[in-house]
């Protein structure tokens, strides 16, 4: 329980750590919302009287509380772009960073678990070493350039897929899915590589301990001892790469979203960053560092369910 | 290696094969030929949907769609009449009298009044409590409604170019009871807006009760596809049927279903250089880089040879004032330029740095070709590229800069929207170009009514800005529309709009 | 067959790793041609006995560029995971070895870090910074530093109660003796996995960066440039974005299979 309440407070911390870095990033970039509106029609006049209206002409911790004020009561503010507010514009962006990270993240553990199992059972046949050679190749891919390859092979020259044929949930569920699952195959394929390779690895090298040749001495069948004892032990370090990884494929949909003309939190947080629209920008940064910092939190708490001799403590 | 890698691809093929053949089905198929085009661009429109607050060209090309000035500009340049029938000026040129047109619809079905107009025209020329939405609109003293149909305006000064101002998407007239401009705009266009889903697409309707000749498209949906390159992908993949604004390394890309339009971009593209700052202040330095720089050479490395090589600040769509004698003013001579460069006491060259906006990749391209040119006459020049709002704030407001390579456009259809930035005392000099003889001119073209001399005047502008070295002029870059064939009748305008109205489905 | 198949990995990781030295070095001494030169006539032109990997958009030669850009990418990498893994052993070592308040505060600003994913905060450090190649070094070397500094302070904790660190301390040797003459020589396998694996990334992360348009600026030229750059020519030139890859891809794999045979080697 004190652990709990300890683990929430430095998660909270971190949170406003992070607001507070970003709202300090953002009054050192020059530009701001007030040139960006007036664009080539700015005057210094104009300027100034526009930042007043806006009440950018105020020091910048009363800003920063005012603002933590409001984002704690929900309120985000309203973008200084769009003139909605902000809670509302990301309710969509988030359903789909959501998905694409959701997807991924299945893509991956779906892809890399049953094969992982299978080349460390099989190790020396010919088809686990062929996904070794296909493992390094991904692994050494850009996504971006794998999400241009699958658009180049299935979406130009077999027409599986429209690009940038991206259609809203709302509109088309399945359409919207399938959109979807198909940029997520570039996030998931590099990650699913990497922890394909690990958990072999893991898995191989846990089966030269002494506790599993005690296992098959005892009469265990292969299958039993895989199953129950290795794979239990192996599959500790693939969670910690997992849970890291979560993080990872919230960036990489950054990237993939610019290549399938994804219309989600990517490239809403690149516009707003060089459109100085610092509500949506903050939002956005907050949200990601706090399903980050949530995730890895899970991934704490998990260590000692699948390894007993983990103890919460420890950390 | 490349067959290895496709071979390799097999294997994936293998893991997609389970899930992807239903995309097919799913979302392989637009809606084309139904009346409804699918239009990429650029950008979201990210200042305002509302006429009186767009300012970027990208947001006032779509909103021209929507919205409609008392006058509208026709794909020729010339002012028609849009939401007033007619208007007269005065003697003194201080006072237009405007007869609205009857029965002239807002999207939401209710007919416009003399009291809209009025609401409309207060609002830019800020007499509602705004600043004016432009300069030039504040030269509006006083709007009055006469009758239900007509609405006079008086100046506070002459000036023979107000009717082009009243032309532009800025001056559109909107109802005086919508206080939801930003998310729901209502104008007398031939779209009416539908919905907007942000940073993904905008969509417009046909607005079937249009006072002119109404749209042939009964849906426009602008997407939004930020890179150039995903924007060709989506063109052949099938989810685009028009993007504009394209380049000659673009269009080479598309495949037969497309027919490609080409226009010009109407803008002045040039290394604009900070006349205040050292070396810059010595005239022989500027006409030292205007002779290093073969104009011909950019055009044919960055677009092909396409283009029109320009001399000062005009380009040929305002036929006009436009003298095509400037550009031929200076051709590449190094050996000149190495001279002038002594003259002026640089005998070894300089460094110099040129801040180009990253979003915008012919300008990027064209500073890549120039770097390389400067070289030749000792001249070391630095890119650096910066995002179009620092551009903004420091560059163009902030005017720190050493030399920009950046397109200028005209908002209204008058010369004056080109040369009145290099007044020496204009808000918007940013290259701080001054010159007695310039300014003297510029004061009093300003008076002048008769349109002859106005065009003989501006011409003489034009002339010293290039004598002078203002800049270095380069070139009014060709433009390319892509258009799938199933569609027809695009036409270009000499402003920076997309009018979607004249498109039509082909059979 | 197990000894073979290390061989097998140790040789091609050796023979890809050798020909970007090569490359990388011969565009140090001399490359084809001036990277940055132009030629409208030979725009986006194919494979030629002149050209072995063709022209870009600007008609400059491919293969001169590759050199100069591979030479960016891998300085790129190098100054990052250089900044990354000093100031990682220093504060990791720092906040391992002595723990406490000063841990506590130093690791909660790591966690900070840590839960801006790496792109997004490099592209907020390059709002802040403006783009450019040492822009991106510094950027990226800052995205780096807490990883770093979690691995290396875990290594810490865990020898600084080791019975002969004790019997040191209890010798006297004084507390940076022991971080780093006694402690940190036994981190190193651990630092030298990570070191490739951050490698790697980094150079994944240089070509995402240029993808997103805040990388390596023009008319400089790095891998991950050319491989964005070169995307827009993909149905006129697909030998451009091909070959860029695979030099790319060529380099990563010579990493990881070079630390794959180190790793088998040594375990």
């Amino acid at each position: 329980m004190r652990y709990a309440i300890r683990k929430l407070v430095t998660m909270i911390l971190t949170i406003l750590m992070v607001s507070l870095l970003v709202f300090l990033a953002f009054s050192i970039i020059p530009g701001d919302p007030a040139t960006q509106m007036l664009g080539t029609n700015a005057t210094a006049q104009k300027l100034e009287a526009l930042r007043a209206q806006m009440g950018l002409d105020r020091p910048l911790l009363i800003r920063y509380l005012e603002w933590v004020k409001n984002f704690i009561s929900g309120d985000m503010g309203i973008s200084y772009s769009y003139h909605v507010p902000v809670r509302q514009m990301l309710y969509d962006k988030l359903g789909i960073m959501l998905t694409l990270t959701g997807l991924s993240f299945l893509l991956i553990v779906l892809l890399s678990i049953p094969l992982g199992i299978l080349t460390a059972k099989y190790y020396d046949r010919y088809f686990a070493k062929a996904f070794d050679v296909l493992n390094q190749l991904f692994m050494a891919i850009p996504p971006f350039f794998i999400g241009i390859l699958i658009t180049y092979l299935f979406g130009l020259l077999m027409h599986l897929f429209t690009p940038g044929g991206f259609v809203s949930y709302k509109s088309d569920p399945w359409g919207y899915f399938l959109y979807m699952l198909t940029a997520s195959f570039s996030i998931a394929l590099p990650k699913a590589a990497m922890s394909m390779r690990l958990l072999k690895n893991s898995v191989l090298s846990e089966a030269k301990l002494d506790y599993v040749r005690t296992a098959y001495s005892r009469g265990n069948r292969t299958n039993q001892v895989l199953y129950r004892h290795v794979l239990r032990n192996a599959l500790i370090p693939v969670v910690t790469f997992l849970g890291m990884t979560l993080a990872d494929i919230v960036a990489g949909s950054i990237v993939i979203e610019q290549v399938f003309s994804i219309p989600g939190f990517g490239r809403l947080l690149i516009t707003s960053i060089s459109n100085r629209d610092y509500p949506v920008a903050q939002a956005i940064i907050v949200i990601i560092a706090f399903l980050v910092v949530v995730i890895n939190f899970i991934v704490d708490s998990l260590y000692p369910l699948i390894d007993p001799r983990v103890k919460k403590d420890e950390q | 290696m490349n067959l290895l890698k496709i071979k390799k691809s097999f294997l994936i093929i293998l893991c997609l094969s389970l899930f992807l053949p239903t995309v097919l089905c799913a979302c392989g198929k637009t809606e084309t030929g139904n009346g409804t085009i699918n239009v990429g661009i650029a950008q979201d429109l990210e200042d305002s949907l509302d006429p009186h607050k767009a300012v970027a060209a990208g947001s006032r090309e779509v909103l021209f769609n929507i919205f409609e000035g008392l006058l509208k500009p026709d794909p020729k340049g010339d002012l028609i009449p849009a939401v007033a029938e007619s208007y007269q000026v005065s003697e003194d040129g201080l006072t237009y009298t405007f007869k609205l047109r009857k029965n002239v619809r807002f999207h939401n079905g209710r007919i416009v009044t003399a009291e809209d107009v009025k609401f409309s025209l207060d609002k830019i020329s800020g007499k509602l409590g705004d600043e004016p939405m432009l300069p030039v609109y504040a030269l509006m003293q006083d709007v009055s409604i006469a009758d239900e149909e007509t609405v006079v305006v008086t100046l506070s000064e002459k000036d023979v170019d107000f009717p082009a101002y009243l032309a532009m998407v800025n001056a559109a007239i909107v109802p005086n009871d919508n206080p939801n401009m930003d998310s729901d705009p209502i104008g007398t266009g031939p779209f009416r807006f539908e919905s907007r889903s942000i940073q993904d697409q905008i969509v417009m309707s046909r607005f079937d009760e249009y006072w002119g000749t109404k749209a042939y498209l009964s849906k426009v949906v602008f997407k939004i596809v930020p890179e150039m390159d995903t924007a060709v992908m989506n063109l052949r993949g099938g989810s685009l049927d028009m993007y504009a604004h394209m380049t000659t390394d673009q269009i080479s890309q598309l495949s037969g279903d497309f027919q490609v339009l080409e226009g010009t971009m109407n803008l002045v593209q040039a290394l604009y250089l900070n006349n205040a700052r050292k070396p810059f202040d010595d005239e022989r330095v500027r006409q030292a880089l205007c002779y290093a720089v073969d104009r011909k050479a950019v055009l044919d490395l960055t677009s092909e040879g396409k283009g029109t090589i320009i001399g000062s600040s005009m380009f040929p769509a305002f036929s006009k004032y436009y003298m095509p004698e400037l550009s031929k003013y200076y051709t590449q001579d190094i050996e000149k330029a190495k001279d002038l460069l002594q003259e002026a006491g640089y005998p070894n060259g300089f460094s110099m740095s040129i801040t180009v906006p990253s979003n915008y990749q012919p300008h990027i391209n064209a500073a890549q070709v120039l770097v390389e040119q400067l070289k030749d006459i000792g001249v070391t020049a630095k890119i650096e590229l910066v995002e179009w709002n620092t551009w903004l704030s420091e560059t163009y407001a902030g005017r720190n800069f050493e030399s920009t390579v950046i397109g200028v456009d005209a908002s209204y259809l008058t010369a004056r929207a080109l040369l009145e930035r290099f007044y020496s005392k204009a808000d918007n000099n940013f290259t701080n170009f001054s010159d007695p003889e310039y300014d003297a001119l510029y004061e009093k073209v300003i008076t002048l009514t008769d349109d002859e001399e106005k065009t003989a005047c501006y011409k003489e502008m034009e002339t010293i800005l290039t004598e002078k070295a203002a800049n270095v002029y380069i070139q009014d870059m060709a433009e390319f529309v892509a258009l799938r064939n199933t569609f027809e009748g695009y036409q270009f305008y000499p402003l920076y709009v997309m009018d979607m109205s004249k498109v039509k489905p082909k059979n | 067959m197990n000894n073979n198949r290390k061989n097998h990995k140790l040789y091609i990781g050796l023979i890809l790793a050798g020909l970007i030295v090569l490359l990388i070095l011969a565009g140090l001494i001399r490359s084809p041609y001036p990277p940055q030169k132009m030629e409208a006539s030979l725009k986006l032109a194919g494979i030629s006995a002149a050209h072995p990997m063709g022209c870009d958009q600007f008609g400059r030669d491919i293969l001169s560029r590759v050199m100069i850009g591979a030479r960016t990418t891998f300085l790129i990498a190098f100054v990052t995971n250089a900044i990354g893994l000093f100031f990682g052993i220093l504060i990791g070592a720092l906040t391992g070895y002595f723990g406490g308040f000063f841990d506590e505060i130093l690791m909660r600003f790591n966690d900070v870090m840590l839960s801006f994913p790496s792109i997004l905060l490099a592209l907020v450090l390059i709002a802040l910074m403006g783009p450019g190649t040492y822009q991106v070094m510094i950027a990226m070397g800052i995205v780096f530093i807490p990883s770093y500094a979690r691995i290396v302070r875990s290594e810490f904790i865990r020898f600084r109660n080791m019975d002969y660190v004790l019997a040191i301390r209890l010798m006297g040797g004084s507390h940076l003796r022991i971080m780093f003459l006694h402690i940190l020589p036994n981190v190193k396998g651990t630092i030298l996995t990570s070191l490739i694996i951050g490698f790697n990334n980094a150079v994944l992360c240089e070509a995402a960066m240029s993808f997103l348009g805040i990388g390596v600026q023009p008319p400089d030229a790095s891998l991950g440039l050319m491989l964005s750059e070169a995307q827009g020519f993909l149905f006129r030139a697909p030998s451009y974005a091909l070959l860029v890859g695979f030099v790319m891809i060529c380099m990563i794999l010579s990493f990881s299979l070079l630390s794959d045979s180190l790793k088998e080697v040594q375990g």
